[in-house]
């Protein structure tokens, strides 16, 4: 375990450094340098005062120095400071990464536990009508758009009902109230977008639960378990069930980058205070080091992620660690 | 072969519907300036807002322009760039993973690693931002959502190279002296088409749903020119008044992108008897 866990720790390094320099080059399509816009905008900035902000921020350096100078700084956390409002880049994200592990860690919860029961029973009696039913569910969430079912969600629970509401994480009047209103007021916010991301994972979730469990009944030691003359129970819910949850671990992994992805959508429709929204509007206000910060960190969490599941996936399945 | 592979084919219903609805749309899309009622971009600001009648089969939107033509013209928007996307994305993603698989050394790890990378950015945020920064419109949408869907297909193919690679009959290509170049186009890839081509069909389906996303959010197709993702975004903001602004090209994309995960599917059971 431990050579597995140094071989997997020393892969860390050229993906963490390719995130950067792409989420770093990416900066360099955008027409004109960061300063333009600002400079642009202000008639008091004159070519000479615009010419000796660049090189104050060291912009008039060669593009790899400037990587480099970038990079040395990020590995300190330090993202510099927004170019919007002054303040620093890594305590805006700060307050927003709460909100969002939040939001995904209670939608991908609810996705798997919905998830792993629809598969596991679609698999056992395959062509059942249960399981043609999952199945019609599933390629309907496959197919529909993310946005429409939230669009519905809004009409329906926030508009015509009016039992949810539709934007934000807390109410106006939220600061004075005692803490237990306060925690029903945030879990009634959260509870739409909740129910929407995790709607969204839980079809792709729910048909890998179901080829994994498949491919686990066809194997030997169930029917060896068979013949012995287990139970039914012990069978499928004992011995198939746990190996069939051994690949969910990676799938986790992998499904970190898509939640937080599909969070910008969602979290822009709902109006939701998380990363996913404020790399939105960083992209839309320009906010270099902003958007570089929320792509270096989203995709430093992925990595952080995928290399969690792998452990734990190496941890839960011996043979993994001596290929 | 090729018989018992559409043979198969035609005995999967849900799969023929959709290839069937394909054809349709894709008529639709070709034909789609001659068969509009009326003007998709024609504004009358009398009949704004008008709900679904003989004359507007779909209604009318903010500034009085038929949903029912705009939604026709939207099935080119959506079937182009689904196309195109998913060409650039076999472009390189099926190059890479041969060349990866085949050849294997420091360009299989190279090529790898750069996978890695680009399945653990949040695509979304690489489409964003270059889509804001170049200019949004409907020939960056296709060219960047294919220049970000190509890792998932490079790793899909490199596998089947590998398992393919040590089969007798490229051995005795090798050992015949045949061309790299011709044992990868010629006698591999024939081998791992069948995966691709599944995850091609599936990758339209993709490919038109982040469309309609990004015109959702401003940064895809602009209006005046109609998207699915743009006709929604306009009925977002007449969420209480107008339903059909939000209904119709809700189904339409539902419809299409169901009908692409079908066929794709049901290609996967043809051709893939063993999953």
């Amino acid at each position: 375990m431990g050579n597995y866990l140094l071989k997997r720790t020393l892969h860390l390094v050229p993906t963490l450094l390719g995130i950067s320099l792409i989420s770093f080059f990416l900066m360099q399509l955008a027409p004109g340098g960061p300063i333009d816009q600002m400079a642009d905008l202000n008639p008091r900035v004159t070519p000479e005062v615009k010419a000796r902000i660049q090189k104050d921020l060291g912009l008039d350096q060669p593009i790899l120095v400037q990587y480099g100078r970038w990079l040395k700084r990020i590995v300190l956390f330090d993202f510099g400071i927004s170019l919007k409002d002054n303040r620093p880049v890594i305590r805006k994200i700060g307050e927003r990464l709460p909100a969002t592990l939040l939001l995904n860690i209670l939608s991908i919860g609810l996705a798997l536990l919905l998830a792993i029961p629809i598969g596991f029973f679609a698999a056992i009696k395959p062509r059942s009508l249960f399981d043609r039913l999952t199945t019609v569910f599933v390629f309907v969430g496959f197919s529909v758009p993310t946005y429409a079912v939230a669009l519905l969600a809004m009409i329906m629970f926030g508009l015509k009902l009016g039992w949810l509401p539709i934007s934000g994480l807390s109410s106006m009047s939220w600061q004075p109230l005692p803490w237990w209103t306060k925690g029903w007021d945030i879990a009634k916010h959260l509870l739409l977008p909740t129910l929407v991301l995790g709607l969204t994972s839980l079809a792709g979730l729910s048909r890998y639960m179901r080829s994994s469990m498949l491919e686990v009944i066809h194997q030997d030691f169930i029917r060896a378990a068979e013949a012995e003359g287990l139970g039914y129970w012990r069978i499928y819910g004992v011995h198939a069930l746990r190996n069939a949850l051994i690949p969910m671990v990676t799938l986790f992994g992998l499904m970190l980058p898509d939640l937080i992805g599909g969070g910008v959508i969602i979290e822009t429709i709902f109006a939701y205070p998380g990363m996913g929204r404020l790399g939105y509007e960083a992209i839309m206000t320009r906010d270099y080091n902003l958007i570089m910060a929320v792509t270096v960190i989203s995709g430093g969490l992925t990595v952080m992620g995928n290399f969690l599941a792998d452990l734990l996936y190496a941890y839960v399945d011996p043979r993994i660690r001596y290929r | 072969m090729l018989r018992i592979y559409l043979e198969r084919f035609k005995q999967n219903r849900l799969a023929m519907i959709g290839f069937a609805v394909i054809v349709v749309l894709a008529v639709l899309a070709v034909l789609a300036p001659w068969l509009c009622p009326k003007d998709p971009l024609s504004q009358n600001l009398i009949a704004r807002l008008q709900t679904p009648s003989q004359a507007y089969w779909m209604g009318t939107d903010d500034l009085g322009r038929d949903v029912f033509s705009r939604l026709l013209l939207g099935t080119r928007t959506s079937l182009s760039v689904g196309f195109v996307a998913v060409g650039i994305e076999l472009l390189i993603g099926v190059s890479l993973g041969l060349c990866a698989g085949f050849l294997g050394g420091k360009l299989d790890t190279i090529v790898m690693r750069l996978v890695d990378i680009m399945l653990s950015i949040p695509t979304i945020f690489l489409i964003l931002a270059v889509l804001a920064f170049l200019g949004p419109n409907i020939y960056n949408v296709m060219v960047i959502i294919g220049l970000t869907s190509w890792p998932g297909l490079t790793r899909l193919v490199r596998g089947e190279c590998l398992s393919i690679r040590e089969r007798e009959y490229i051995q005795a290509a090798r050992t015949a002296g045949i061309s790299t170049s011709r044992i990868l186009f010629v006698h591999l890839l024939p081998n791992v088409i069948a995966p691709i081509l599944v995850s091609a069909t599936l990758g339209v389906a993709g490919a038109i749903l982040t469309e309609s996303a990004l015109s959702f959010l401003g940064l895809g197709v602009q209006p005046p020119d109609p998207s699915w993702g743009n006709i929604l975004a306009i009925g977002r903001d007449y969420l209480h008044i107008a339903w059909w602004l939000s209904l119709f090209p809700t189904l339409a994309i539902l419809i299409t992108v169901l009908s692409f995960n079908l066929l794709g599917e049901g290609l996967r059971d043809v051709l893939d008897p063993r999953t």
